[in-house]
């Protein structure tokens, strides 16, 4: 019985919702502002807080412009991009894991990072500069899953399983290109930079790069939040949800959509960062349960705080950076070992 | 204003294969039961689905309320129909209180939440299914008659007339066969038009409307259990000598069951 006993799901009322997502917000808005006290020109919390006050014109300016060029200019499109980053990927991997009913997918599943990590790596032998890299490889990662999806569609019209195996035979030939590509790279300059790119930072982010992930992010995250009843039905199997009034096939081909520009903006400004997308969405499961509302707007706090916390780790030791990607298998892998521990159970 | 669910011609067969049904014709009224029996493979399954809007038939018509099945939205089909499968294909551990909650989903428009109103319905629909103690289990811990009365809950919270179950008796011990069974006739009285199938040809006639055979893709019936079931065509149904008899004696008097006679076996 006791066994039984911790292993009760929290009852969500809306009210315990609320309360959950509160806590989140004022802990990850705390995690932010911390943040940006990090780093080899430190800074006192009381100064962040003033510069932004300052923006927002209601305070006095009392210290110097470095300052405020070190918190807006070079930390805060950072700090801003992890959180956007880390937040966009936990969502998307939990929307993907309600489609395909199947908790061990992420977001990479259809294809969409290495169809990205090709495009960069063309971007960088080709010499193009970080916005038409960042362009290559959101367009790529878009091309990679419209070929997936045609080559489910070719197999099988139905079946979400196919699409699985598509995405993998699309991922492998893809990234059996950017092998290539590595091959004829030049090994001074090019291979480097398209190895950390492909390993994943944030280090290079600017404004710009942030503001053309945001958008398609900020647009694919409304329709997530439209649809978030329709996911949730979903969970239950296409024939069940369709008999409760989800419109399955437009349902399925919106979502993955949507995901899919969701993950594409992600990769492209951050290379590729794995196991975000997987992880989170079984913690925050583990917090709220597994109803799709609640699982969203979750996803996406707990997914900035976890990725705001592990780039603090990359960029502490200050001279040399260390590839976000690398982190977050380090820490991803075994914390996922743990999780599936506990609810293993439940799935197989 | 048609408050029926009727299919007439109903064809269909799976791209590539043989014919499934062929020329099937039933109707459900207001508070009627119908009771689908059929051997394994025959097609009750599919039948079920075809009625539901799930696959597109070949040929014939289905219509519900008045309405083309065809011409019908997604959402719309949800409002005149509720399917209440064997079990759920969910993967994950929802609590049984979120499950009854999926039922409320075709009347959520675009960007809105379940109101409170939605939640009471839900509740309501627990009551009236007996599992409101339930809410707060989680959905895959419960036995198989538990889960079954969860599914009909949600099928309930959906507020169709129309509910369509998929063998719902199947691996339920006596017992609670027979609490299905009773919540079944009390769901009719109530007025909702309910379409099961069945394996035990002693369900049709405890759930006391109306029968039909499906064999090789015809349809028998639907007709009274009484006059449809005979010992006869139950036997060429299933391809073994039955009886079908009334209890003669102690308190279960008068009620008619199906007996296989077994005479091959030692």
């Amino acid at each position: 019985m006791s066994i039984q006993d911790r292993r009760t799901l929290p009852v969500l009322s809306a009210a315990r919702l609320d309360a959950c997502l509160l806590t989140a917000g004022l802990l990850v808005t705390a995690l932010f502002l911390w943040s940006f006290t990090l780093g080899p020109y430190p800074i006192p919390v009381e100064t962040v807080v003033s510069v932004f006050l300052h923006r927002l014109q209601l305070v006095e300016k009392t210290w110097s412009d470095a300052v405020e060029l070190v918190v807006l200019d070079v930390r805060g499109p950072r700090i801003a991009a992890a959180l956007l980053v880390g937040g966009a990927l936990a969502c998307a991997g939990a929307t993907y894991q309600n489609l395909f009913r199947n908790p061990l997918v992420s977001p990479g599943v259809l294809g969409v990072s290495a169809g990205s990590g090709l495009g960069a790596a063309l971007g960088i032998i080709l010499g193009m500069p970080g916005f038409g890299i960042q362009t290559m490889a959101f367009l790529c990662g878009l091309g990679a899953v419209g070929l997936t999806l045609w080559l489910g569609r070719m197999l099988d019209r139905q079946a979400m399983l196919v699409l699985v195996i598509a995405g993998l035979v699309v991922s492998a030939f893809f990234q059996a290109l950017i092998s290539l590509i590595k091959v004829v790279a030049d090994p001074l300059n090019q291979l480097p930079t398209i190895t950390f790119w492909l390993l994943g930072g944030l280090h290079r982010m600017s404004g710009p790069a942030l503001l053309g992930a945001l958008l398609p992010i900020a647009l694919a995250g409304i329709v997530l939040h439209a649809l978030r009843w329709q996911v949730n039905a979903l969970a239950a199997g296409e024939d069940e949800a369709r008999t409760m009034g989800v419109d399955v096939p437009r349902v399925r081909l919106l979502l993955i959509v949507v995901a899919t520009l969701m993950t594409a903006a992600c990769v492209s400004i951050s290379g590729i960062v794995g196991w975000v997308g997987l992880l989170i969405p079984h913690i925050v499961r583990m917090i709220v349960g597994p109803g799709f509302a609640a699982v969203l707007p979750m996803s996406a706090l707990l997914g900035g705080g976890f990725l705001l916390v592990v780039d603090n780790l990359a960029r502490l030791p200050g001279t040399t950076e260390i590839p976000l990607g690398i982190l977050t298998a380090l820490i991803g892998a075994p914390f996922f070992a743990l999780v599936l521990a506990r609810t293993r159970r439940l799935w197989f | 204003m048609v408050l029926s669910l009727r299919a007439e011609g109903l064809t269909f067969a799976y791209p590539g294969g043989p014919l499934l049904l062929c020329d099937v014709g039933l109707m459900l009224e207001p508070g009627q039961t119908l009771c689908l029996l059929g051997p394994n493979g025959t097609g009750k399954t599919t039948l079920l689905r075809c009625l539901l809007g799930l696959e597109r038939i070949a040929r014939g018509t289905i219509e519900v309320c008045g309405h083309d099945l065809a011409g019908l939205s997604t959402a719309e089909k949800a409002h005149f129909m509720a399917y209440v499968p064997q079990d759920t294909a969910a993967v994950f551990p929802f609590l049984v209180f979120d499950v009854v909650m999926m039922g409320r989903t075709p009347h959520l428009r675009f960007m809105t939440a379940p109101t409170a109103g939605d939640r009471h319905i839900a509740r309501q629909a627990m009551a009236r299914t007996g599992i409101a103690h339930l809410a707060e289990r989680r959905f895959h811990e419960l036995s198989g008659g538990e889960r079954q009365l969860v599914l009909i809950a949600r099928a309930l919270a959906q507020g169709s007339t129309f509910l369509v179950m998929d063998e719902p008796l199947c691996g339920l011990d006596l017992g609670n066969q027979v609490r299905v069974i009773a919540l079944v006739r009390a769901l009719a009285r109530a007025g909702y038009s309910i379409l099961l199938t069945t394996h035990l040809p002693d369900h049709a006639f405890a759930v006391g409307g109306m029968a039909a055979l499906l064999k090789d893709g015809r349809l028998r019936g639907p007709g009274q259990p009484k006059e449809l079931l005979s010992a006869a065509e139950l036997g060429a149904l299933y391809g073994t000598e039955v009886d079908v008899m009334q209890v003669g004696s102690g308190r279960a008097t008068g009620r008619f069951i199906c007996v296989p006679i077994m005479r091959d076996v030692d």
